[in-house]
């Protein structure tokens, strides 16, 4: 998460995810403030991180040390396309909080310029899915405009499974653009304490449990959902 | 196993980089300071052990772009001519240095590291040190472990499970050119997993890997025994738990023992504090400052001056960390065998190789003196040093459970591969996969230049999976380099499945290209072929 991404997000969903990283916003603060406060916090976070020892960047970068970049490599004339002109969308488990989705339309199904679906709006719906039955348990809604290509999307529930359709409303009608893949998010605790044995308990606090914080759940709240434009 | 039993794991790994249209190119020098600073000294280690009859257990993962590098004629012959540049500034510097109170000896330490690895690498190994490490593997002292063709983080391709098995296949493939047999284990790319994976391994024979602590522990159902056993994955494959103790002894750039003082500064170098005219030529054409690999200083703390380094006191140092790592473990291991009584715990140690050598110079001075302090038994707290195949094999029988999505990144999961820096690589990345797999589909029975063009997608949709690339591009360390690294990939495939729709192959470029990426020489495209 940085500055960027933060950006990005809608007074809304910063608000929510403030809330959710336990951080108190006074009602009418500044976006700025929000997005400061959120970053400190991180920081906060990832000075823990390095002291529970869960990272290994650190090694990877070193062997890879050096300058970075040869002035005497051949000018780069390497073309890669930005987009490939298709109608697509993936989704990309990131943590048990955030998906990554990124997506294409092809260019034919651009509204037209002062054409009849020039007010066409384009939205991402977030599906959860019932893993049994593949049906829809709940969703919401997040605005698009066509000059997007990728969003980070805050989950309500980590261990659920997700979709992700890119979709164009026109007047009251929608139209599924493209249907991610499914994917299952991980979970951030372990669930059913209780029903632990006991010997399994000694061993996991043995095994560093505290230091990974993975006894904390985090509160589910329904109230996370975001509904763009409630349907 | 009748007594505790701990894994020392090492993952010895580097991305493919290889300009051979360059006289020189400041990059390879990756290989070239893993080499000088780790590879060659392990295996001095494992020589010394072994001539005084010190017996030493340990996992080994060679990555398959390692030993792609490491077989290469040309980066070898490059690896040789470094090796004279590093003896020459080493013999400059003893001059330079010759009569200074503080610092005179310490030239002397590089001549010797040098000169050393010059005649162990040309004399004893014949360019190919890889023939050291298989020695030891066929006597089991070590055993080596395969990883993703190009070191792919996997959960991020879990909707793309062919090129999951591509990554796995082609590994295996390679690992077997190489030292004549199938890998049993994988060590999975960054710890990288995701539920269902076992499932894919196991299609191949591989019997075991390792997963992180943070991933073992939320795994479905909790593991009976924490981290001190593996688990089977519902397919059967044994999973292995690493251990967070002993991750945090070694791990940590603040607390972990490499850390201390006394250690040398992997900062502080000639090539930053010395006048470019002096060691621009050890560095390469156009470069003024960079690494040298000649570093005089001690770690000391956080400020600007620094102690000289004493390499005295620095090895004793590194003695006085084996064992208090080793005491530590078994003090764990005490702790765990009061409630696991139907077996005995197990501790899993994996760090990256090149931590021991390149950046914790004292490292393979640790690894000795913890060889050695478990070498010398003690009825009453003794610990056995196994490698993770004979464990397996010993122990096929582990409670079930299924590892949760995760790796040993920052935040313990995809983010360190996925954020604001390095995400569009994963658009050009599945589009490549994608094509590739129409492309398998497409010609499933080619030969000659249709075949070799079709190899050479394949490798080049392999390379535009590469985890490290995203890593440094988030990192900020060599980003532009890296950028180049993808573009390249992702260009050189694109070119391809043009002049495949196109039927067209234009053949001085594609035998350039092959020139070039040379690596998995037996490589076969129809890995990307859907088998399920």
């Amino acid at each position: 998460m940085n500055p960027e991404k933060l950006s990005l997000l809608s007074d809304k969903e910063l608000a929510l995810l403030a809330e959710r990283m336990g951080i108190f916003v006074p009602e009418g603060l500044d976006r700025l403030f929000i997005v400061e406060e959120i970053l400190s916090a991180l920081e906060e976070d990832d000075h823990e991180r390095v002291f529970s020892h869960d990272g290994t960047g650190h090694v990877e970068e070193k062997k890879l040390s050096g300058r970075g970049f040869l002035p005497t490599l051949a000018p780069d004339n390497t073309v890669i396309p930005s987009r490939y002109s298709e109608t697509m969308i993936r989704a990309l488990p990131r943590d048990p909080a955030w998906i990554y989705a990124y997506w294409d339309i092809a260019e034919q199904r651009h509204p037209p310029l002062g054409g009849e679906d020039a007010e066409a709006n384009l939205f991402l719906r977030v599906v959860e899915i019932d893993p049994q039955s593949s049906d829809r348990k709940d969703f919401f809604d997040i605005s698009i405009s066509y000059e997007d290509w990728k969003w980070y999307i805050n989950i309500p529930q980590p261990g659920a499974h997700y979709r992700v359709d890119l979709c164009q409303r026109m007047k009251a009608k929608i139209r599924v653009l493209a249907r991610s893949n499914e994917l299952k998010m991980p979970v951030y605790y372990i669930r059913n304490t209780p029903r632990i044995p006991q010997i399994t308990k000694s061993l996991l606090i043995l095994s560093g449990i505290e230091g990974l914080h993975l006894t904390e759940p985090r509160d589910e709240n329904p109230n996370r959902i975001l509904m763009a434009d409630g349907e | 196993m009748k007594k505790p039993c701990l894994a020392l794991v090492l993952n010895a790994h580097l991305p493919f980089v290889r300009r051979p249209e360059y006289s020189e190119f400041f990059e390879e020098r990756w290989l070239f300071e893993a080499i000088s600073e780790t590879y060659l000294p392990l295996l001095r280690l494992f020589r010394k052990l072994e001539a005084d009859s010190v017996p030493f257990k340990l996992s080994l993962v060679i990555s398959p772009t390692l030993l792609a590098m490491l077989s290469d004629k040309l980066l070898c012959e490059r690896y040789s001519r470094y090796l004279d540049r590093q003896i020459e500034l080493a013999t400059k510097e003893r001059r330079r240095l010759d009569g200074d109170a503080v610092f005179s000896s310490l030239p002397g330490m590089y001549f010797d590291l040098y000169s050393r690895n010059k005649e162990d690498f040309e004399q004893l190994y014949g360019r190919n040190i890889l023939q050291g490490f298989d020695y030891y593997y066929k006597k089991g002292r070590i055993e080596v472990l395969t990883s993703g063709a190009t070191h792919a983080f996997l959960p991020l391709y879990q909707d793309e499970p062919q090129a999951v098995l591509a990554q796995i296949e082609t590994a295996i493939v390679a690992h077997r050119s190489v030292f004549g047999k199938n890998p049993q284990g994988f060590w999975l790319p960054q710890l990288g997993w995701y539920p269902g994976l076992g499932e894919l391994l196991e299609e191949y024979g591989i019997k075991y890997t390792i997963v992180t602590t943070r991933g073992a522990l939320l795994g479905k159902p909790t593991p009976l025994y924490g981290s001190f056993s593996p688990v089977n994955s519902p397919s059967g494959l044994a999973v292995f738990i690493r251990d967070a103790g002993a991750t945090k002894a070694v791990w940590s750039e603040t607390e972990g023992y490499p850390a201390d003082p006394v250690y040398r500064d992997f900062y502080r170098d000639i090539g930053y504090d010395l006048d470019p005219g002096y060691v621009g030529p050890y560095l390469g054409e156009g470069v003024e400052h960079s690494f040298t690999g000649f570093k005089y200083w001690a770690i000391t703390g956080k400020t600007d001056q620094k102690r000289p380094y004493e390499p005295m006191a620095a090895s004793a140092k590194a003695v006085e960390h084996a064992h208090a790592f080793l005491a530590e473990r078994k003090a764990a291991a005490r702790a765990a065998s009061f409630w696991m009584k139907e077996r005995e715990p197990l501790i899993v140690c994996p760090y990256d190789a090149e931590l021991f050598g390149h950046w914790w110079f004292e490292g393979p001075i640790f690894l000795e003196a913890l060889f050695r302090a478990a070498a010398r038994k003690n009825e009453d707290d003794d610990m056995e040093f196994v490698t993770l195949d004979e464990y397996a094999v010993e122990n096929p029988e582990n409670p079930v459970s299924e590892p949760e999505f995760s790796s040993w990144g920052e935040g313990g999961y995809a983010e360190v591969w996925l954020d604001g820096s390095n995400d569009w690589v994963h658009r050009h990345s599945h589009k490549a996969i994608e094509r590739m797999i129409e492309l398998a589909e497409r010609f499933p029975n080619e030969s000659g230049l249709r075949e070799r063009i079709l190899n050479q997608g394949a490798r080049e949709a392999l390379l535009t999976m590469s985890s490290d690339w995203p890593l440094l591009l988030r990192s900020g360390q060599s980003s532009s380099f890296a950028r180049r690294q993808i573009e390249d990939s992702v260009s050189n495939f694109t070119r391809i499945y043009e002049m495949l729709c196109a039927n067209t192959v234009d053949t001085e470029w594609l035998t350039s290209l092959e020139k070039r990426n040379n690596l998995f020489p037996d490589i076969n495209y129809r890995v990307f072929a859907r088998k399920r």
